[in-house]
This record gives structure tokens, C-alpha cells and sequence, in this order.
């Protein structure tokens, strides 16, 4: 999801600069920079993690950017975490349920610039059969070759029906998205 | 109040005061009423405080859950009411066994996870449903024959020797599960505790749905981790209870009762320790 607000801001952005490319191009993630993690705290500490597999369709309309698109579908069985057993657990019923929800996905559904290299990028998350909008902030970095999206922001994890741990575990989970784009 | 605290009012304090309180109840009653009753009484204060601690906690509790294991209330219940209840009243050892029987392939059933995700160990369902279905049979047999030609009143704390490896399996699972399972063993500590005092219908009550807890907690703890691994290791757990009793059985009268007591805590112990040293022994190949 962080990803795909990100890719909107990079349309966004690219648009306002330069006018004269073509409506609905695509954008090619590049999957060895790009990363999607979360931090989650608790009440006597916090854990790192975030997910290793997931796909980006990210379709820039440099003319008009309310008409481009992202889409990103994270392969939930990919999660990692700083602790192999919180990694289990984090796969299983109580919080994201793997083997019944495989999949995360993110569609966009608009953006807005926030001035310059930023942007909000709103859209509708689902997860765990539960569908939430969104909205994520963005950075967006440009250089010659490449589009850089930077989303921090915080997520309710109740709002899907993740309540394990609830006093203990806080409901929001802090993502940071870096997803970079070739041009 | 703390987190760490109302979780333990919910998953030790209440059932195990609510098992506590319903089996003092029975053993009230036991001069005026038939045992069978008391027995009954317990084993549904047994059912009732596992499942408010599950109503207390996070799990919404649901009478036919999409969770598999939390359909398993049904055998459970059937085993203690049915089982439980008729083993002081009703002598047909061959109905019994065909009940037993029938409660053992509904825990092996309702044990094994089939949902879309989990094709993968489709292959490992038929193998695994013989085996939990087998130790269930075998366990409720053997225990139930225990309690009933054998067991003084502490023979419970036997019984709950058997319990051990298999928590161990269920509570590494993960969060919610390792609180079920918490509070099943909370629950027959509070009539446990009661039946130092009683006759040994009280123990009877729960003797079967424990053989059917204790298969089905083998099975949680081995399909609900992430990357399920079945292993042979792991039958041990499965037998526990029933070992236990045979190996009771086979002492009874020519030992003192705290060296009963003392063998099933060391049975359990061995079987624990077998299940740690494999998974150390697995996880260092790992690395």
C-alpha cells in the first residue's frame, strides 16, 4: 500500500515537471531497493519487521496524474521479523493468518500534492478479508534514472480485526515504504 | 490493570475457580445425589470455565468456528457428558468403546486445518488423522480404564501428568492457542484439587475429554506454526496419557502412591525432555 501511494506521487510529481511525456506509463519497480517494514511497540519494547515479496503495478499519467494508478499486492507469507519465533507467531491467526489471508493489497484511489517532493496518496488497503482506506504520506525523490517514494506512516491494525495483545501491543504499527522506480 | 495481569485472572483464576467452584458443588451432593451426577456437574463446570476464559480473552468465541480447534468444544463436550457421566452408571464396556471411538475420529477431524491455505499438507492429512484418532481411542481407553478399576482420589494428578508434553507442543504454537490450552490445564487443576477430597467420580468426568484435549493440542501445536512439520518425534506426545497409565496400571499396589505420582511426573518429564531435544537437535541442523 505504502508503495502504491508512492508510485502516485511520483506521477504526481513527474507530471509537474515535465509535461510532454505519454498518458499511462507504466513504471518498473526496482525490487532489490524497494521495501515495505513495520515496527510494532509494545508496552517493554518493540520488533522490527516488514515483507520481502510483493509486486507493484504502477501506471504514471505524466499529463493528468489524478489518472494514474498503483496497485501492490504483498505475499503476506513473506513477512520476516527480528525474532524467528515472533516470526511464526506473526504468521498465525493472531495477528496476520497467512495461510487464510496470503495476500495484501493496495489500490489507489487518489493523490495530492502536498508542494514540492510531496504528496498524500489515498487508497483502499484489505487485509485480512477487511477493507480500510488509507491515506500515506510520501517524499518523492527524483533523479536522472529513477523516482523514489518514501512513506512513514501509521497504521491502525484494529481496523482489519488485528486486536491480539491489545494493552500490551499497540493498535498502531508505524510502516516505512521505500519504493524506487526506473525511469 | 496490566496487561500480563488480567491475562492471567482470565486464562488461570477463572477457570480454574469456576472448575473449582462447580466440582465443590458436586462433591456437595455426593452423599444426597448419585455420582453420576456429581461427575456430570464437574464436567460441565469443566466446559464452562474453559470457555469463559475463552469469552474473557481475545478470541471471539463462535459455537462453530471457522478456527478448527474451537469447534472441538463439541467432542469434548460429548466425551465428558456422555463419557464421563455413564462410566459411574452405565456398565456396556462395548457402547462405550463404539462412543469413544466416534469421539476419537470427530477430534481427529476436527483437529486438522483444510482451509485453501493449507493444500500443501493435504498429503500428511490421512496419516495424521489415523494417528490422532488412534492416541485419542487409546488414550480415553486406558485412562478411562485406570480411573475406574485403579485410581485412588489423588489419581487425577496422574492424569495430569500426561497433559505436559502435549502443552508444550500447543503453548510454542502461538498466542491464543497457548491460552486454551492454559486454561484447559487451569480448569483440571481446580477439579483436580477438589478430588483429593472426593470420590473418584470427579476424575472420571474429565478423563476422556482430556485424552481428547491432549490429541488434539499434538496437532494444533504441530499444523499452526508457521511451516508445519510433522515428525514421528512427536507420537510420543501423542501417547502420553495412555503410557502413563499403563505404566501405573502395571505398579499399582506394589508402590507407594507418592512413587505413583513420582513415576508420572518423570514419564512426562522424559517425554518433554525427548520433544526438547529433538526440536534443539532440529534447530541446530537448521543453522
Amino acid at each position: 500500500m505504502i508503495r502504491s501511494g508512492a508510485l502516485w506521487a511520483v506521477a504526481l510529481v513527474v507530471s509537474l515537471a515535465s509535461s510532454n511525456t505519454f498518458a499511462q506509463q507504466p513504471l518498473k519497480l526496482n525490487k532489490e531497493k524497494s521495501k515495505i517494514d513495520f515496527l510494532g511497540k509494545k508496552t517493554d519494547g518493540q520488533h522490527a519487521g516488514g515483507f520481502k515479496e510483493f509486486t507493484v503495478d504502477a501506471k504514471a499519467d505524466f499529463e493528468t496524474p489524478a489518472n494514474s494508478s498503483l496497485q501492490i499486492t504483498i505475499d503476506a507469507t513473506s513477512l520476516w521479523s527480528d525474532d524467528a519465533k515472533l516470526t511464526d507467531h506473526l504468521k498465525n491467526p493472531d495477528f496476520f493468518d497467512v495461510r487464510k489471508y496470503p495476500k495484501i493489497t493496495f489500490q489507489s484511489t487518489k493523490i495530492e500534492s502536498e508542494g514540492e517532493g510531496k504528496a498524500v496518496i489515498h487508497g483502499k488497503m484489505k487485509m485480512l478479508d477487511k477493507e480500510v482506506e488509507v491515506k500515506v504520506p510520501c517524499d518523492v525523490e527524483m533523479n536522472e534514472d529513477s523516482i523514489t517514494l518514501k512513506g512513514k506512516w501509521k497504521l491502525d491494525r484494529s481496523k482489519f480485526g488485528m486486536t491480539y495483545g491489545a494493552g500490551k501491543i499497540d493498535n498502531d504499527v508505524e510502516i516505512t515504504s521505500n519504493l524506487v522506480f526506473g525511469l | 490493570m496490566p496487561f500480563d495481569a488480567q491475562l492471567l485472572i482470565d486464562i488461570l483464576a477463572i477457570p480454574s475457580g469456576v472448575a473449582l467452584i462447580g466440582a465443590l458443588i458436586a462433591l456437595a451432593t455426593s452423599k444426597k445425589l448419585p455420582t453420576w451426577f456429581g461427575a456430570g456437574l464437574t464436567a460441565i463446570a469443566w466446559l464452562a470455565g474453559i470457555i469463559i476464559a475463552q469469552y474473557k480473552t481475545l478470541i471471539p468465541w463462535e459455537w462453530w468456528s471457522e478456527e478448527c480447534w474451537q469447534r472441538l468444544f463439541w467432542p469434548m463436550g460429548v466425551a465428558a457428558l456422555v463419557l464421563g457421566t455413564s462410566s459411574l452408571c452405565c456398565g456396556n464396556a462395548n457402547w462405550r468403546l463404539m462412543m469413544m471411538s466416534l469421539v476419537a475420529w470427530a477430534t481427529a477431524w476436527l483437529s486438522i486445518p483444510r482451509s485453501s491455505g493449507w493444500r500443501d499438507i493435504d498429503s500428511l492429512e490421512g496419516i495424521w488423522m489415523l494417528a490422532i484418532g488412534v492416541s485419542t481411542l487409546l488414550n480415553g481407553w486406558l485412562v478411562e480404564r485406570w480411573i475406574s478399576t485403579k485410581a485412588p482420589r489423588w489419581g487425577i494428578w496422574v492424569l495430569i501428568g500426561g497433559i505436559g508434553p502435549p502443552l508444550l507442543l500447543a503453548a510454542s504454537a502461538y498466542g491464543t492457542m497457548a491460552q486454551w490450552v492454559v486454561s484447559v490445564v487451569a480448569a483440571t487443576l481446580g477439579v483436580a484439587i477438589v478430588a483429593l477430597f472426593s470420590p473418584q467420580g470427579l476424575a472420571a468426568s474429565i478423563a476422556a475429554p482430556l485424552a481428547v484435549v491432549i490429541s488434539a493440542m499434538v496437532a494444533w501445536g504441530r499444523f499452526r506454526s508457521s511451516s508445519p512439520s510433522i515428525s514421528w518425534d512427536d507420537l510420543p506426545a501423542l501417547f502420553a496419557p495412555g503410557i502413563i497409565a499403563l505404566v501405573d496400571t502395571a505398579f499399582a499396589g506394589r508402590i507407594p502412591t507418592w512413587a505413583r505420582i513420582l513415576l508420572a511426573g518423570l514419564l512426562s518429564a522424559g517425554v518433554i525432555g525427548f520433544l526438547y531435544w529433538r526440536s534443539m537437535d532440529g534447530a541446530a541442523a537448521e543453522t
